[in-house]
């Protein structure tokens, strides 16, 4: 029709190209963060084209408010749609990568021109906003730090595992129920905050002990896995059952 | 008063205007008395159990700030409606968005117990939880309601603004500053003032909710799905990007009250000037990054984002402080204006953003916080911020609007009644907060270490003198709401 | 520096502030001014009182940058380090930490955010720093005063925050 809607038919058309070629030539297997920075060059160029599409917008008054709601909410739905790390439900096909990526740059296309027919700016605003939100991802959603300290520390590093080799080991259960219990139940296990856990052997055996500080009821704080490893659960039992 | 709209229209952007503020002084008040329940459990007048204590402090937060800002955002919408008619529809969707938010929030918290937090730094609130999965959800899926009706509400009037104003440039005043004697010459007039509150908060609010969206869909990912792991770092950059900016522009919408209603108040009419844009220039660029001061005893955090944080924590509150005050004193000053309580809390809003953003001023420089960061101290300065600044200027801009569509008076008893209360009552509530903060004791503690207690004492005798201030105001205003409407149109 | 200084300072400037703005909104309110009259004055010195703050504000910004903690931990080549971690509920800490030594504590998490709050046997706040999981925090401290030093959480996490302390020897 006019130069400007050609224009933004090229690059949607070069950005669908971008969003379908990868996964089926089996070139999208990045690392992460690489990803998330592909899908944010992919939003880019749907949003752009989007933009440019609706241009021209210079009236005196706003235009309907379903091109408001779905400006605002495009974003939140691609981002949705932008779930990290294995991408688990889209990736086990290559055409269901694709059918993401395709999502991916319609809502980001129409971020861009609901925005635009709203009123003008408010397409550069949603759409960057989405771009923006697509970027950030790189640095941190279901990315680690890139200078992360030893897995020893780290949150993630102990995976649940129910059966631990090896006899319990109270002396080192004492030492965690220090850094780990004392707080609420009392340096001695005598209560506190929290109950005192004294002849706590008459109420729970050494099993029941365990599946307790497992998966504790409210208020006690579950701090298996992330703080206790399976192992830690056994020792720490070991010594409450010795109170 | 120039309006760009028929009576119909005003009377339609009333009508949201009170929507909004009604509802945001009720959870106000739900979320006062929560408040001191927990510093009265802190003062050991009773018991509360640590689990009990931080899912209420986290429902005070969150309410707290959302209650702020509909109250505000309905101001704001009222006053931008007034410059070029708003769709209602839009505010009602966002407003709804706001209540199924707060509604999501309660039930985590009632019924769930759930207890990180609002500002909940990632691993939290998954790790060392006592309560269900479901009321984790619960709370993400209520916090991003509430940033999605925010959301709405900034692109609306962002929209509004770009389109009344003539883009960016207008809306801002860049040509007003940067080429101010064509500009004044060729006979056009500069945004009002309260306009560049509205536009600073469209602004900002939206980068901020973008910041929120995108740490919250992630918390919410990752409450479907833990192997979804985040960068805590990343995660807590993003949560204060968002919980800062959101927290503070309360403030930035409330002070149209001193913009518009000091202006009733005193015959008088507040100018935009060359300063004042400038100086929300200042707000709007450092409003954002500010939040850096959140971080500052994060050493990991990139230092030359340290050192930026600093002036910018400076030059987003300072500037705008400076030329609004002098400008509602000069308002003011020898105006032959009459106290009323509009009037009244109208000024005292005043004197608590000076302090408030003073105290927050000190302790956003670094050797300071490295002593007083995260002690009673922070929540000292922003409550007096919001209790004695935000929550003045809104209940001022409430009674200027009674007093003025009513014709009804306060008599003088009630007015110094309710000033005690509030004002005296106030500064024991927060002046506790401050020495017990300087003293070193922690913000955050169930069970405070001496002097916590003491000051904690203090500090809910304070807050039930102001209750009982508040609830005179409220109880007047009520009287006020109900008079017969004079003929005095505002 | 020195909280009871900051404290000091705070109330002073608060209540000249509000004793300030209270006097100048009673001042003469029975015998006003038009307001061109007053602006025609107001509006002079609103100049020099919005750039002098602006110069207040820059001036302090220069004078702290020397005070900043970040640069501390790298200055300090020769100092001993401790490991410090932080876990729901508690700290792993040195048992003794020498006193009039340059020490750089290395701090980190097992599992959430935690502060690492150092209360001197005066009980005052002497110095902090974070701990987050997945980073280390290098804080730089010299200890002057020996004696037994408390350290508490000092960021929010979890239910038993308040409980959350440890402590270590200076001598």
């Amino acid at each position: 029709m006019n130069s400007r809607r050609t224009t933004a038919a090229v690059i949607l058309a070069v950005t669908v190209a971008g969003a379908v070629l990868p996964p089926l030539l089996g070139a999208a297997d990045l690392p992460t963060a690489q990803h998330h920075l592909a899908h944010s060059a992919l939003i880019a160029g749907a949003v752009f084209a989007g933009v440019l599409f609706a241009l021209p917008s210079r009236d005196t008054q706003v235009g309907h408010y379903g091109w408001l709601l779905t400006a605002t909410l495009a974003p939140i739905a691609a981002m949705l749609l932008m779930w990290p790390s294995k991408y688990t439900w889209f990736e086990v096909h290559p055409a269901g990568h694709v059918v993401e990526h395709l999502g991916l740059v319609g809502l980001g296309f129409l971020s861009g021109y609901a925005g635009q027919r709203y009123a003008a700016g408010i397409g550069w605003a949603s759409g960057l906003s989405l771009f923006a939100m697509a970027f950030a991802s790189a640095w941190g959603f279901g990315v680690a730090p890139p200078g992360a300290i030893a897995a020893s520390v780290s949150p993630h590093a102990t995976k649940a595992g129910s059966a631990v080799a090896g006899p319990p080991d109270p002396v080192r259960g004492k030492t965690l129920f220090a850094q780990n219990c004392a707080a609420c139940h009392g340096s001695n296990g005598g209560g506190g905050q929290g109950p005192s856990l004294l002849h706590e052997r008459e109420r729970k055996s050494f099993t029941l002990a365990q599946q307790w500080i497992i998966d504790p009821a409210p208020p006690m704080p579950k701090l298996y896995p992330a703080s206790l490893s399976r192992t830690d659960v056994r020792d720490v039992a070991a010594y409450v059952e010795q109170l | 008063m120039s309006t760009a709209i028929d009576d119909a229209g005003d009377r339609r952007g009333k009508r949201v205007m009170w929507t909004y503020i009604v509802c945001g002084l009720s959870i106000f008040t739900l979320m006062l008395l929560v408040g001191i329940l927990l510093r009265g459990s802190q003062a050991a007048w009773f018991a509360l159990d640590a689990g009990v204590f931080y899912s209420l402090l986290s429902l005070h937060g969150v309410g707290m700030l959302t209650a702020l800002t509909i109250s505000g955002l309905g101001t704001l919408w009222y006053l931008v409606n007034r410059e070029t008619p708003l769709n209602e529809g839009v505010a009602y969707v966002a407003f709804s968005l706001f209540v199924g938010g707060v509604a999501a929030v309660i039930v985590s918290v009632v019924v769930g117990h759930y207890g990180a937090l609002w500002t909940m730094l990632y691993p939290l609130p998954f790790v060392g939880t006592y309560w269900p999965s479901w009321a984790t959800g619960a709370w993400l899926i209520g916090t991003l309601l509430v940033m999605v009706g925010f959301t709405i509400w900034c692109a609306q009037i962002l929209g509004a603004l770009v389109v009344r104003f003539g883009g960016l440039n207008g809306m801002l005043g860049i040509d007003y500053v940067l080429r101010n004697r064509a500009f004044v010459q060729s006979g056009k007039e500069p945004p009002a003032p309260e306009m560049f509150a509205a536009a600073i908060t469209a602004i900002d609010g939206f980068i901020a909710a973008t910041a929120g969206l995108l740490v919250g869909i992630a918390l919410l990912v990752h409450w479907l799905d833990p192997t979804v792991a985040l960068d805590p770092l990343w995660a807590k950059n993003l949560t204060y990007m968002f919980g800062h900016t959101f927290a503070n522009l309360t403030m930035y919408m409330a002070v149209a009250g001193i913009y518009v209603g000091l202006p009733l108040c005193t015959k008088r009419s507040y100018h935009t000037s060359v300063q004042l844009t400038v100086a929300w220039w200042a707000t709007l660029t450092f409003v954002i990054i500010a939040y850096f001061h959140h971080l500052y005893m994060d050493f990991a955090q990139a230092q030359s984002v340290q050192y930026i944080g600093e002036i910018a924590s400076y030059l987003a509150a300072i500037p705008v402080v400076v030329v609004t005050v002098y400008g509602g004193v000069l308002l003011v000053h020898r105006s032959g204006m009459r106290w009323t309580l509009g009037s009244m809390f109208l000024f005292a809003g005043m004197i608590g953003w000076v302090v408030g953003g003073f105290a927050a001023v000190l302790d956003a420089t670094i050797p300071v916080n490295v002593d007083l960061h995260n002690t009673l101290w922070v929540p000292g300065h922003f409550h007096t911020y919001l209790l004695e600044g935000v929550v003045l200027f809104t209940l001022g801009w409430v009674f200027v609007n009674l007093e003025a569509r009513s014709g009804g008076q306060t008599s003088a008893l009630v007015r110094w009644l309710v000033g005690v209360g509030m004002f005296g009552g106030g500064a024991l509530f927060l002046l506790s907060f401050y020495l017990a903060g300087a003293a070193g004791v922690p913000r955050r503690y169930a069970v405070e270490p001496a002097p916590g207690p003491f000051f904690a004492n203090i500090a809910t005798i304070g807050a039930l003198v102001l209750l009982a201030g508040f609830i005179l105001a409220a109880s007047e205003a009520l009287r006020l709401a109900r008079l017969k409407p004079a003929h005095v149109p505002l | 520096m020195d909280s009871s200084v900051v404290l000091k300072i705070f109330l002073v400037v608060a209540v000249l502030a509000i004793v300030l703005l209270l006097w100048l909104a009673n001042y003469r309110q029975s015998t006003p001014l038009a307001q061109s009259d007053l602006t025609a004055r107001g509006y002079g010195i609103r100049r020099y009182w919005f750039w002098c703050t602006l110069i207040v504000a820059f001036a302090v910004y220069a004078i702290t940058i020397p005070a900043f903690p970040y640069r501390k931990a790298q200055a300090s080549v020769n100092a001993r380090h401790y490991s410090v971690i932080a876990q729901q509920y508690g700290f792993t800490l040195p048992a003794v930490v020498p006193l009039d030594t340059p020490v750089v504590f290395d701090v980190t998490a097992k599992d959430v955010n935690h502060g690492f709050g150092i209360y001197d046997p005066g009980g005052r706040v002497i110095t902090q720093v974070q701990a987050m999981p997945l980073y280390v925090n290098h804080l730089a401290v010299t200890f002057t005063v020996p004696g037994r030093y408390r350290v508490r959480c000092l960021e929010f996490c979890g239910i038993a925050h308040a409980a959350m302390q440890g402590s270590f020897d200076v001598k």
